[in-house]
This record gives C-alpha cells, structure tokens and sequence, in this order.
C-alpha cells in the first residue's frame, strides 16, 4: 500500500466494515469518476445503496463507532456521521436517469482503494445520471468525464 | 485549448538523464492526448493529457488529490 490514503482511517473501516459484511452499494458521482481517472474535483464520495433498511449497514456503523441515520429524520436525509466517520461520506438514495440498484451493479467496475475493494459506477453511467439530471453543476462536470471516457476507451 | 509542443534543443543541453527520460514520455503522452483529441471532435486536448497522467497514477492517489481540491476550493469560496 502507498503511504498515504485517500480515505480517513475511520472512513476506510466504514467501508472495509460494509464490504466484509457484504452489504451492496456503489460509489457513484464525481468520486467514482475520479476513481477511473476523470481530470475533476470533489467534496464528497457518493455512496448509492440498496437499501437502506439493511441491518448490516447500522452493524457497520457501530463496529467503528459512527453514527447512522437510516431515514430522513427532522431536516436531514439518510447520513453517517459522528467523529469516527467525519463528514465525507454522502448517502445517495435516487440515481438520475438510471435504472434500479440491482441493474446498474452490472455497470460496475470493482477498484481497490487503500485496500478496499469497491464496486464504482462506470463513466458512462455517471455521465448519463449527470445528464438526466440536468442541475448547472452537473452539466459542467460532463465534458471533464467525457475526456475520461474516450481516453479510456481509444 | 491548443498547446505548442515545440521544444527548443538547445534547451535541453542543460537537462540530466532522468530529466530527459521524463521529456521523453511527456511527449508521448501529449502525442497520445492529440491522437485521441482528433479522433473525438470537440474534446479538449489539455484535458485529455491531464486524464491520460492521472490513469498513471493510482486509484487512491487520484481520490484522494480530488478531494483535497474540492476540499480546498470550498474553503476559499468562505
């Protein structure tokens, strides 16, 4: 392993902690663009889940001490948080323009980061959401992931 | 976006081996951005080089500059 890491250690317990428990989620967003070399920033690492009812999420939470949020509760949606997790990981709980959880695993890529293996949402897929989603930002992201996708693919 | 690619020899004298070794590759890499920029019309040349350096480097190394940037992008927007 390199000596530094993208991830926090808490944040990379949380995850290797999901992973081991075979709970299904994806990285999607800028973060998984990024991953697959997109010239972009980010602020977040966009985490899509199945479903959020799974038990094993709030086992995960709690083997590294965070905190979980499974549901909107007052003003905020679904979230990790506490000290342990920070505040990086974001919940996503409805992709743009794509289709259910379960069809877009097979548009997945599996990418180890700080030893964690991740399934990431390919490129294609994240430009499509971006698109049907049609915010400023998301529209300004695009050609940056389109760079990515023909460089990648020619 | 067009960048000149003319390198002056004479500007190399002064380089050691390991500098010029990594001229070397730039330059393959910007030769490479090129070929794929005119295979694709509208995409930006710049941006295909800085996509084709970051697949040089690892998954977490990329994440990981992206998120101090965005990070620090936020701050200065305070």
């Amino acid at each position: 392993m390199e000596d530094f890491a993208a991830f926090s250690d808490g944040e990379r317990k949380l995850l290797d902690a999901l992973t081991r428990r075979g709970v299904h989620f994806m990285v999607v967003g800028l973060s998984a663009a990024v991953l697959q070399g997109a010239n972009s920033s980010t602020r977040d690492i966009d985490l899509w889940f199945e479903s959020l009812i799974d038990p094993r999420i709030r086992e995960a939470v709690n083997e590294v001490g965070g905190i979980w949020v499974p549901g909107s509760f007052g003003m905020r949606p679904p979230q990790f948080g506490g000290d342990a997790i920070g505040d990086r990981l974001d919940i996503v709980t409805h992709m743009h323009g794509l289709g259910r959880f379960p069809e877009e695993l097979s548009n997945t890529v599996e990418i180890v980061v700080d030893g964690v293996p991740l399934r990431v949402l390919k490129l294609e897929r994240i430009i499509a959401s971006k698109r049907a989603t049609g915010r400023p930002k998301d529209l300004a992201a695009i050609p940056a992931l389109e760079e990515a996708l023909v460089a990648i693919e020619t | 976006m067009t960048r000149a690619t003319l390198v002056l020899v004479s500007d190399l004298d002064h380089l050691t081996a390991d500098q010029r070794a990594w001229l070397v590759a730039d330059e393959s890499r910007w030769r490479r951005a090129h070929e794929i920029a005119a295979a694709h019309p509208g995409t930006d040349v710049g941006g295909v080089y800085r996509v084709l350096r970051n697949l040089e480097k690892s998954p977490s190394a990329r994440l990981k500059a992206a998120l101090d940037h965005g990070r620090l992008r936020g701050v200065l927007r305070r």
